[in-house]
């Protein structure tokens, strides 16, 4: 709790030093509002019911496109990491396309997919799919060989390695790879509203730049950072019920 | 021969190293950042450019193509550009937080540049089925303005279809796959959208409801800081105005070659602009009209009058070089 | 009886990049059922990979491995192998790393839970049954790296510097606990140590290796009484031993390291 109230005071100053800077007109206020008329246009947005509509379709366009990354990126880094075979066939294929930034494909997810949901899902999948990809790669192929040979030594059986020993000993570099992936979503997700959609949060912050409405603009920009922020959170949290013993292994090393 | 060609072209080379490093830039010579919204309306300067009459008026001038005017407008606000070429929307509602831009001269007018394309096979045949149905619009431009009043034209209102917020060229691939049932926009997108829809598309155009001015802008303080800089952009626009007007198949030519429409379409459509300098009422009233849209339609305002539009025209640079232009008191 | 280990003639190479580096070159030792062997050298001679090959992680490039006659093909809980790094499984608690062995092997909950308890409490880790290694100190970390090899009764316990990451006391405490274990089960064990004073007191026979590619230099028996304890450390044979060790070794690190530089 004092934690918590010492992480406020922080974020309260910044509040109220922005407040006042806008006030004293130092800055024009209507390039830069102040936080208070932020709020004032977060709240009306939020009773005029879009704020609502157009998070729920942001989020869920963030999930989607991070679950079906998420799960394409570790089945192929896993089976590449392991493999052999894979390794050699699928490797080079992932290394050609990884350097591609995901906001140039943006203009062709949408004459490929169309504005709907699929391009944005795609582009999420495609921007979570690589880090993804490369943490699990990494995390399995240089799971450490004392891992396993202590785990044969002990009797295990071949077919159990995997589930017992391999990913496990995997999981806290695949952990950080879906840790960055989720910012990433994000990232990419407004990025591919942006250039056009039906509604979402990034899909605001461009159409009101465009007609000068730079509070709501803020108050949607204010908003990203605060989903991607919740995100984050609550990816940290279900880590650490699902996983004790995950936080004492990354405060050790 | 390979080799001798090679030599043949170091020599050139060196040739032009020397001279351009022994050529002074000359004391007059000053430089301007222009930034250019990519359109048929904007041949003019594409003229201006291709034939350097920047040249003779000892300028040196380094283009900046934007897709639109409207984000030309950004780069010009933020200091990254000198003057730019914009439509008259973005310059209406730039004004509500920047009151510092302003218009040094119209160089084209058009009321049938701004179009609606749809798609026949969403059930629109004519304006009237444009009713609930999903329409592209580059918010901040022309577009938005033309869009609106056409739909006010054929007696529905904003609530009555679904406008969604693209960039021009995003349009045409959105319509292509079904994205959005019809798109506004200017020249070249309405053509592109044609090309790539063939039978399957139908185009409206009201040359009723707007008159869309294409505009030299700039600020208060480069006008303030640079007033021979700006005089000079005049006159070389001038040149390239009255070039373009003589001699239409050069003109069609070096737009062409910018914007990538065939010589045929853009001469079909060439007598849809009037490619003129002026500062006429014409602009003044026009800047009005739609500052009192922004004003009943947005919170933009809100609290404050509207400008006196007037007062963001700068007319004596113009006045001077070419009195004829200046319709305005 | 069981667990009697032969290494005969043992080279293993590696084949790097460009080039094969032997890492154990001609290695014959015996570890014969129920004895403590250990086996010295100086850094980088190849002892690891010695104590790898008869694990069965790594295959003889030329020799043979073999234990109660049986050449070695693969990994088997019948070797128990303590590692310098304990290599506890981070994920699993004190009690999970220690149940491992048996649950692979699909006993019935019912007994894995009493026999894990009853290793527990042997090492002294009652408490500690829902700890996770992380939270625990070195030389308890070790108990359950021990506890984690005896659960499966193996008939050849493999140590490759097990104290090496303790500290001196730990050490010599972990020392007793080892010896206490192993004379009330006896089973075979190879024990493999930078530290002589430990090998003579643990051992009935200590090899050395010669410098790297290593092979072996010379043989020890250590005859001393058993049941042995901390004092045996001053007894005069004890001190003999070490110095005759003693002797090897810095033989065979003068090779590695060079004369003594003289100021
Ligand atoms: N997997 C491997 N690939 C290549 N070389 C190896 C490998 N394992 C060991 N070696 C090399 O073999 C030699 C012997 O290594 P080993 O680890 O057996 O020595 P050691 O006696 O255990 O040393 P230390 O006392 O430092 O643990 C070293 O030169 C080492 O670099
Ligand atoms: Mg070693």
């Amino acid at each position: 709790m004092r934690q918590f109230a010492l992480r406020s005071t922080g974020i309260i100053f910044l509040l109220i030093l922005w407040e006042l800077v806008s006030r004293t007109n130092l800055i024009d206020p209507g390039l830069f509002p102040p936080p208070s008329q932020v709020i004032s246009a977060l709240v009306s947005l939020t009773l005029s019911g879009q704020l609502p509509k157009d998070v729920f379709a942001s989020v869920l366009r963030a999930v989607a496109g991070f679950v079906l990354g998420s799960i394409a990126g570790l089945f192929v880094g896993a089976v590449s990491g392991r493999i052999r075979a894979f390794d050699a066939v699928l490797t080079p294929v992932v290394q050609v396309l990884r350097p591609i930034p995901v906001i140039a494909l943006v203009p062709l997810a949408i004459v490929w997919f169309g504005l709907g949901e699929a391009s944005k899902i795609f582009l999420v999948f495609w921007g979570v799919f690589f880090p993804v990809w490369v943490s699990s790669y990494l995390g399995i192929s240089r799971v450490d060989k004392n891992y396993i040979w202590a785990a044969r030594s002990i009797g295990i059986r071949r077919e159990k390695l995997w589930l017992q020993v391999i990913v496990p000993a995997a999981l806290p570099t695949i952990i950080t790879g879906l840790r960055t992936s989720i910012s990433l979503a994000f990232i990419v997700l407004v990025a591919a509203e942006m250039a056009g959609s039906y509604l979402g949060v990034g899909y605001r912050i461009s159409a009101y730049h465009l007609v000068f409405q730079i509070d709501k603009m803020m108050g949607y920009i204010v908003l990203m950072g605060a989903l991607g922020f919740i995100a984050d959170r609550t990816f940290a949290y279900l880590v650490n019920r699902a996983l004790p013993w995950y936080q004492l292994s990354v405060n050790q090393d | 021969m390979v080799f001798r060609n090679f030599k043949l072209m170091l020599g050139i080379l060196i040739l032009v190293l020397v001279v351009s490093g022994c050529g002074r830039v000359s004391e007059e010579e000053s430089r301007v950042t222009l930034g250019q919204g990519m359109g048929v309306l904007n041949a003019p300067i594409f003229v201006t450019n291709k034939m350097n009459f920047w040249e003779s008026q000892s300028l040196q001038v380094n283009v900046r193509p934007f897709v639109a005017g409207r984000l030309a407008l950004d780069s010009l606000i933020a200091g990254d550009i000198d003057i730019a070429t914009i439509g008259d929307t973005p310059v209406v509602y730039g004004l509500f937080k920047h009151p510092n831009l302003r218009i040094i001269a119209t160089v084209m007018e058009s009321n049938r540049d701004e179009k609606v394309i749809a798609r026949r096979d969403a059930g629109i045949d004519s304006p009237d089925d444009l009713k609930g149905k999903r329409i592209g619009v580059f918010f901040g431009t022309a577009g938005e303005y033309y869009a609106i009043r056409f739909i006010e034209a054929q007696g529905l209102s904003k609530e009555d279809v679904s406008f969604i917020n693209l960039k021009a060229p995003d349009m045409v691939a959105a319509l292509s796959n079904g994205s959005i049932d019809a798109y506004v926009s200017w020249e070249p997108h309405v053509q592109n959208g044609l090309r790539a829809l063939g039978d399957n598309a139908v185009v409206f155009v009201n040359p009723d409801i707007y008159t869309e001015t294409w505009n030299l802008v700039t600020t208060v303080e480069f006008f303030n800081n640079s007033p021979e800089t700006v005089r000079r952009v005049l006159r070389a626009v001038v040149r390239g105005v009255e070039y373009t007007n003589a001699n239409r198949k050069e003109a069609i030519d070096i737009t062409e070659e910018q914007l990538g429409l065939s010589r045929d379409v853009l001469d079909s459509i060439w007598d849809d602009y009037d490619f003129k300098v002026v500062l006429s009422e014409n602009l003044v009233t026009t800047l009005k009209n739609q500052g009192e849209w922004i004003q009943a339609s947005s919170d933009l305002s809100k609290g404050k009058s509207l400008p006196d539009y007037r007062q963001v025209i700068i007319d004596q640079p113009l006045r001077e070089i070419l009195p004829v232009a200046v319709s305005i008191p | 009886m069981a667990g009697h280990v032969v290494v005969k003639n043992l080279g293993i190479s590696f084949t790097g990049k460009d080039k094969t580096i032997w890492a154990v070159k001609d290695v014959s030792l015996e570890v014969k059922s129920r004895e403590f062997v250990s086996l010295v050298g100086v850094s980088g001679c190849g002892k690891s990979t010695v104590i790898n090959s008869i694990a069965g992680f790594v295959p003889p490039t030329v020799g043979e491995v073999t234990v109660d006659n049986q050449p070695i093909t693969e990994p088997n809980s019948r070797r128990g192998v303590v590692f310098q790094s304990f290599v506890l499984f981070p994920w699993k608690t004190v009690f999970e790393n220690i149940a491992f062995g048996p649950r692979s092997r699909d006993v019935d909950e019912k007994a894995i839970t009493e026999s894990v308890d009853q290793y527990l409490k042997l090492m002294g880790l009652m408490k500690f049954a829902d700890h996770y290694p992380q939270q625990l100190s070195g030389g308890m970390r070790q108990r359950v790296a021990l506890a984690r090899v005896l659960i499966n009764d193996p008939d050849v316990l493999l140590m490759d510097e097990p104290f090496g990451a303790l500290d001196a006391q730990t050490r010599i405490f972990m020392q007793e606990v080892v010896l206490n274990l192993w004379e009330s089960t006896h089973k075979s064990v190879l024990f493999v140590t930078h530290d002589i004073d430990e090998a003579v007191f643990l051992s009935d026979r200590v090899y050395v290796m010669t410098a790297a590619p290593g092979s072996i230099k010379s043989v020890y028996d250590i005859e001393l009484e058993r049941p042995r304890h901390a004092d045996i450390r001053l007894d005069q044979k004890f001190l003999l031993y070490k110095k005759e060790l003693y002797e090897a070794i810095r033989e065979e690190s003068q090779k590695v390291l060079g004369p003594l530089p003289t100021f």
